[in-house]
């Protein structure tokens, strides 16, 4: 065995261990937060030049072999894509705690440097068994994709409804002022208040199915090959993502009741100027 | 001092006959703020360093008029402004759903 095979080994197993550190440091739910800060492997320019050729004893075999490589790559790089944009998303969240955010920023730039580092390692294989090992851990991979991504999106969703129900109850507060005062001047305000505890129920709903929606994605861990702790997630965030299609469901319903208010308000103003009208004449 | 005791006895009496009957829920605030209760949740991470500034937050004026303003063009305002958010919500909704219905591209090996 020559010095530039010792070389190569020990590449390659330096950079198999930054690929899997990122890993195991999700598996732990995000417990090292600046971990893995080093194990992100920056693509040199030109990456595609350091595609080297695979060592096969046919054409046929070497173009198979950069298919899959090409193939793997343009996977690697629509999960990145779509990693990067929840980076973006869990930074402008604003309802749910900063630890929340940090840990799933973590554990989200836990897989774009696990990624990264694979496509690099990837882009690099010059050994058949090698590159057929590392692309077959793409698909392994994806189990802790298929985790990261739907919670941070529910969670993202979550967010968004506790700014909304916040909004409501803001204007709530100004609806019953402004009820309140039309009760006081002589005004049938019964239908506006009927609309206005139904807009209280749909809000308080919202705000528990928004919370239920946190509750159950928090928690959860990757499978670790598990079928059974797979099959529970899955489960889980379906459960999870009902729960946010309830709270928009009852934030629609709340928002037609704030409509109905103003429009309400809006007619006794329009009677009670009438009324005036008429009187002075 | 019975009438006195007797007094309180029957205002304690009328008070919880009040409250029992809902009319004083009527004077109770609208809903606890989303925000102190989303932000009270525990995080999946429960070994890292919590930061001075995961303290619970003070409410949050989300609206672009002030809080006190109930005339019909702050009420124009917000619910235009609570209309954007809610076209966004349709949008995380949604991108929460793909995120499920994702499914892995088959490699070649």
């Amino acid at each position: 065995m020559t010095t530039h095979t010792y070389t190569k080994r020990a590449v390659a197993a330096a950079v198999g261990f930054m690929a899997l550190v990122p890993v195991l440091a999700f598996a732990q739910a995000g417990a090292a937060v600046q971990t893995n800060a080093e194990a992100a492997v920056t693509t040199p320019a030109g990456g595609a030049s350091l595609r080297a050729k695979v060592t096969t004893s046919s054409t046929a075999e070497t173009t198979r072999a950069e298919r899959a490589k090409e193939k793997a790559v343009k996977e690697i790089d629509r999960r990145i894509a779509s990693l990067n944009a929840i980076v973006e998303r869990i930074s402008l969240m604003s309802k749910v705690t900063d630890l929340l955010k940090t840990n799933l920023k973590t554990n989200t730039q836990n897989q774009i440097n696990a990624l990264t580092a694979l496509k690099v390692k990837i882009e690099a294989d010059t050994d058949l068994a090698t590159l057929k090992t590392d692309v077959k851990s793409i698909t392994d991979a994806y189990r802790i994709y298929a985790l990261v991504m739907p919670q941070a999106r529910i969670t993202a969703a979550a967010d968004r409804m506790a700014t909304i129900i916040n909004m409501l109850v803001s204007v709530g507060t100004k609806l019953q002022a402004r009820i309140n005062a039309a009760k006081a001047g002589g005004a049938d305000t019964t239908a506006l208040e009927a609309a206005w505890a139904d807009l209280g129920t749909k809000l308080g709903s919202a705000q528990e199915h928004a919370q239920a929606a946190v509750n159950l994605v928090m928690p959860l861990a990757p499978d670790q090959g598990d079928k059974t702790v797979m099959a529970s997630n899955e489960t889980i965030l379906k459960l999870a993502q009902g729960e946010i299609k309830l709270g928009q469901a009852d934030l629609v319903a709340a928002r037609k009741d704030v409509a109905a208010i103003i429009k309400g308000l809006g007619s006794l103003k329009a009677n009670t100027s009438a009324t005036s009208s008429a009187q002075t004449q | 001092m019975f009438k006195f005791f007797a007094t309180i006895v029957v205002l304690v009496v009328a008070g919880a006959a009040l409250w029992w009957t809902g009319w004083l829920t009527k004077f109770v605030p609208f809903i606890p703020l989303p925000s102190q209760i989303m932000k009270s949740q525990p995080s999946v991470d429960t070994t890292a360093q919590t930061t001075p500034s995961d303290q619970q937050p003070t409410a949050v004026n989300d609206l672009p008029t002030a809080t006190n303003d109930a005339s019909d063009q702050a009420l124009a305002r917000d619910a235009a402004a609570i209309d954007v958010q809610m076209g966004a919500l349709v949008t995380d909704s949604a991108n929460a759903q793909n995120s499920l219905n994702d499914k892995p591209v088959t490699q070649e090996y």
